[in-house]
């Protein structure tokens, strides 16, 4: 099963992107486009799609005890979700489920303006965890701006 | 705003529609990027929608004229000088 991902050329660089349905139980449900990064540990949702997916369930969903990540030079607040379902689609139009242990949802620390803005830059990111967890493997080709990944 | 629900048809038909978004936004994205550096885009249907520096207006206009932000693509141009290590 191989899913493909699609090559932007983003922030002075070819970042290999996925696009995903979210569904935080509870908390709600939409569609991003995240970032796969398998120089992060963690898989986070940021800050704008953790406000887009959430809405007014922003400060519940937000309500757990967070850990300070240290994310593209901004200092933000991770709060931890166990139950957030990921859905993709492969070469093969099947819908597949991917169910990380753990994600971070995304929050400026502070209510200062330009950090807020800063923050809100943020993308969503598939990390490591989402990769190891669920047996992706993780193929790219910068010369033909190709990406993929493919369970094993 | 309610949980959006949709079976599995739909929501294969909504992730294709957002990967075809994605492409379209990457295929105009070099002609429109100093346009609209630091700005957020909002697309639906191969065109632009909504571009407004403040996300929290660009949810808000996008509400306005009728449309759910968790289904539409939403992009930021970084200026050229942002370079994101992680």
């Amino acid at each position: 099963m191989i899913i493909p991902l699609i090559v932007h050329e983003r922030y002075e660089g070819l970042k290999p992107f996925i696009n995903c349905s979210v569904k935080i139980p509870n908390f709600g449900f939409g569609f991003i486009e995240a970032f796969v990064d398998t120089g992060s540990p963690w898989t986070v949702l940021g800050p704008r799609d953790t406000n887009r997916i959430t809405g007014r369930f922003l400060r519940k969903a937000c309500s757990s005890r967070p850990r300070t990540i240290q994310f593209g030079g901004i200092t933000v607040n991770g709060f931890p979700i166990t139950n957030a379902i990921f859905r993709v689609r492969d070469n093969n139009n099947n819908l597949i489920t991917i169910e990380p242990k753990i994600i971070y949802l995304l929050q400026p620390i502070g209510k200062d303006k330009k950090r807020v803005q800063a923050t809100l830059q943020l993308p969503s990111i598939i990390g490591m965890n989402t990769l190891l967890e669920n047996r992706l493997k993780f193929n790219f080709d910068p010369f033909n701006k190709t990406s993929s990944l493919e369970k094993v | 705003m309610s949980l959006v629900e949709l079976n599995e048809e739909q929501e294969l038909k909504m992730l294709e529609k957002m990967e075809q978004e994605s492409k379209w936004f990457n295929s105009i994205y070099s002609e429109i990027k100093e346009k609209f550096k630091n700005k957020y885009i909002a697309t639906k249907d191969k065109k632009i929608l909504v571009v407004d520096e403040d996300f929290d207006k660009l949810i808000g206009k996008l509400e306005k004229s009728g449309e759910d932000s968790r289904l539409i693509n939403i992009q930021f141009i970084p200026s050229k000088d942002l370079m994101l290590i992680l």
